[in-house]
């Protein structure tokens, strides 16, 4: 996987932080499909479930684009969105533990749906990364997933890239373990 | 990946902890409308905030515009200002003077000075010697005494 920094290419995230303040839907557009996944892979790694992460993501983006105002460094925009999702998801996490009977229902009922074996492999996956602490989570998806260095990653979440690199490797560690029989399946 | 030899005491030693875990289960880009349809949700729902926006920026430029054309015109405002100062400072002068020469005036139109002096005074005299003021040409309050 090619390693890249937060931003990606096209205009700089200031012009399009500048654009929609201005109410440019096309600018605000750009943001989203730019920074979505690493949206997700933050509210992932908070909530646990990707539905649940969708739906935080969605009500983060909202909330952003409410307070884009605020935010004052529009190059680090996605900094600044990731903290909101971060904070939106712990919100999310408080609220689910109240209603837990019904999303494990809800867990259950989607493995069993017509997109069974997906949505097994996702279950695995989030489970396996239950075992792991959010911050390792939060890096393992940004660098596995969304494919961010570590320069970023470790600005991102105010660390160095050493201990970004550590949280990476125990992250993976601990998630190929849980995961071993998968990956045994995956490669017959 | 070069970069991410940290750990290698502690790897499995066949180097599979430097591998990125397989997360395309959980990567929204593998489910093409499934992806587009959570992007038309957040567009969707960003509309009302997203119009608002545009609102208030036409405003702000449409106040702008008016604040670039008095710019444009400030030279010609300006001098406008100015001579419409001298001509106010030069009307106020004129009125000032005016205001001094009145008696003198009052006298070309044939008003006697005693008459205006007497006006002016305001002691609360009585108007029954004016008529022989008048005819004596005199001081009423004068006239009035001397008579009797």
């Amino acid at each position: 996987m090619t390693q890249r920094d937060a931003s990606g290419p096209g205009p700089p995230d200031g012009e399009l932080v500048a654009r929609a303040r201005e109410g440019d839907a096309a600018g605000f557009d750009t943001l989203v499909r730019r920074h979505y996944r690493a949206a997700l892979a933050v509210a992932l790694a908070v909530t646990g479930r990707r539905d649940d992460a969708e739906d935080v993501c969605q009500d983060a983006w909202i909330r952003a684009l409410e307070k884009l105002d605020e935010c004052r460094q529009p190059d680090r925009f996605v900094y600044w969105l990731l903290q909101i999702v971060r904070n939106r998801a712990r919100n999310f996490l408080d609220y689910r533990r109240v209603r837990r009977t019904e999303t494990l229902e809800s867990v259950e009922a989607e493995a069993a749906g017509p997109s069974g074996q997906v949505a097994r492999l996702r279950l695995r996956l989030e489970e396996a990364m239950a075992g792991l602490t959010e911050t390792q989570r939060e890096i393992v998806l940004l660098h596995d997933l969304e494919g961010w260095d570590h320069r970023s990653i470790a600005e991102n979440l105010g660390m160095s890239e050493v201990m970004s690199r550590q949280h990476l490797f125990q992250a993976r560690r601990r998630l190929r373990d849980k995961l071993r029989d998968v990956e045994e399946v995956r490669s017959e | 990946m070069s970069d991410e030899r940290f750990g290698d005491g502690a790897s499995s030693g066949d180097g599979a902890d430097e591998r990125p875990v397989d997360f395309s289960a959980l990567d929204p880009a593998n489910e093409g409308t499934h992806f587009e349809s959570r992007i038309a949700a957040i567009q969707r729902a960003s509309r009302g905030e997203l119009l608002r926006r545009s609102q208030r920026t036409r405003r702000r430029a449409r106040s702008l515009g008016v604040i670039e054309l008095l710019l444009g015109w400030r030279r010609p405002i300006l001098a406008g200002s100015l001579l419409l100062a001298l001509a106010s400072g030069a009307a106020l002068v004129t009125v000032r003077t005016s205001a001094s020469t009145q008696s003198s005036l009052a006298e070309s139109l044939g008003v006697p000075t005693e008459w205006t002096s007497w006006l002016g005074s305001n002691d609360g005299t009585s108007v029954d010697p004016m008529p022989r003021s008048t005819d004596q040409g005199s001081d009423p309050r004068g006239a009035s005494g001397g008579g009797r």
